[in-house]
């Protein structure tokens, strides 16, 4: 990656947390208008989830076409990504949970279901860990992340939102905060997924390469 | 007996034909029956001693659950074994060769519901005595138990045939399927808190409204499962 392009994603980001603390007024229609505005940082980290998950998927359909290893990595490495991103999706939603219903879990249907696909994606790795031959752990795992990427519109989405929750709707934020979500942090931290899993690449490449000289 | 390769015949025949074998092996040993059907008697008898013998019964709310929660642990138990098994004995590979993935996975799959549909069946009514539940509509608790079920056992013919290819293999399933399951889980309980009558009084709509909307909900959700599988199994199957 382009040294430019580092620096770029470093300051768009640095510009929208700049944003989100210091410019954002506080969210009107909630319990704590000031710290309401952990929204702004939580809904781009789900966003960010959903779409490693598809990554992930997406490398594991190459795989599965190609049987190239190294689509076999990036398709763990971007679940890893998915993962981490729920992780921080849960702890961040857990937090407004806090302030605005008084309690860090609620049982609401879209906070369980990104536990759900946190639950999901640590299986993915112990499925990976449980084979222990390489091509037939890539292609199983490659069928299991396809599987849960198809199925997390409707775990995470359709489900939950027929179901009551206790959910904030979009429209009980101002434009200021659509504005800071999606374009102030949403594409920086997409960036910095995408830059996260080159590196990651990187390591993998040199992995595969390491390993084929052992032979 | 099986449907060979590349012949053209009918799926609806390549289906019947592995479900039949499903069915004749099966009886041979009736392990899976007898085993799982033990199992659902003995969580039953677990059940009854621990939350039927107190002055308060569970609610008729919780027995809803209960009945969920048992449908998955029976899963959990049972269906695990449908390609582990075909592993073990090494017939894995004459399946593979005289019957199209599809047909194996279509033929599991109704082998393993038709299991739960019975196992299910006979949970639902015990519960409901043993906790001197009343008023359950039962054609509702029906369509909605039985959507539920199929949902079930799609879910875990596809884990069970991945879980076959590792090394832990039971261990895995029920790590692998629950969380899938969650969402399904969340709109049958949904469903069955309505066949019992729970917060129906407020409410001007039949219970069949209500209900509705759960089932279809489960109907998407089955046949999202039911078409990725298919899409996948291939993969998992020929490799």
């Amino acid at each position: 990656m382009k040294k430019e392009l580092k620096i770029g994603i470093g300051l768009w980001m640095l510009a929208g947390l700049a944003y989100v603390f210091l410019k954002l007024p506080a969210a009107k229609n909630f319990a704590n208008p000031e710290l309401a505005r952990i929204v702004a940082l939580h809904l781009p980290c789900a966003y960010v989830a959903v779409i490693a998950s598809w990554m992930s998927a997406w490398h594991g359909w190459r795989y599965l076409q190609k049987r190239e290893l190294l689509d076999d990595a990036k398709s763990a490495s971007g679940a890893a990504l998915a993962l981490l991103f729920c992780v921080l999706t849960t702890a961040t939603g857990s937090i407004f949970a806090y302030i605005q219903w008084g309690s860090f879990w609620n049982w609401d249907p879209r906070e369980t279901s990104v536990f759900m696909l946190m639950l999901i994606y640590c299986s993915y790795f112990v499925l990976r860990g449980s084979i222990e031959d390489i091509e037939k752990r890539a292609a199983i795992s490659a069928v299991f992340g396809i599987f849960v990427a198809v199925m997390t519109p409707l775990l995470g989405y359709v489900i939950p939102k027929y179901m009551d929750s206790l959910h904030p709707k979009n429209a009980q934020f101002g434009p200021s905060y659509r504005m800071a979500i999606y374009l102030g942090i949403l594409p920086p931290l997409l960036a910095l997924m995408f830059w996260i899993q080159s590196i990651a690449t990187k390591l993998d490449r040199a992995r595969l390469a390491l390993e084929e000289v052992d032979y | 007996m099986l449907v060979k390769n590349g012949t053209n015949n009918s799926i609806m025949q390549g289906v019947a034909a592995v479900f039949l074998k499903e069915v004749r092996t099966e009886w041979r040993t009736r392990v899976a029956l007898s085993g799982v059907g033990l199992f659902v008697v003995g969580a039953l008898l677990l059940l009854g001693l621990g939350l039927g013998q107190s002055t308060k019964l569970p609610s008729a709310e919780m027995t809803g659950a209960l009945i969920w929660v048992l449908a998955l642990f029976t899963a959990a138990t049972g269906l695990g074994r449908a390609f582990v098994q075909e592993a073990e004995r090494g017939t894995a590979l004459a399946l593979r060769l005289h019957a199209r993935s599809n047909d194996v996975w279509l033929g599991k799959f109704a082998f393993n519901a038709l299991l739960m549909l019975l196992l299910n069946s006979l949970t639902a009514p015990v519960l409901f005595s043993l906790f001197q539940v009343r008023g359950v509509n039962a054609g509702v608790l029906i369509c909605v138990l039985g959507m539920g079920t199929l949902a079930i056992a799609a879910i875990f013919t596809t884990m069970a045939a991945l879980v076959a290819q590792t090394t832990a293999r039971g261990g895995l399933l029920a790590a692998l399927a629950f969380p899938l399951l969650a969402p399904a889980f969340q709109v049958g309980l949904n469903g069955t808190k309505a066949a019992l009558g729970i917060g129906m009084e407020s409410i001007q709509k039949s219970v069949w409204q209500v209900v509705g909307v759960d089932i279809a909900m489960l109907t998407i959700y089955t046949a999202a499962a039911i078409t990725l599988s298919l899409w996948l199994f291939d993969f998992i199957w020929n490799d």
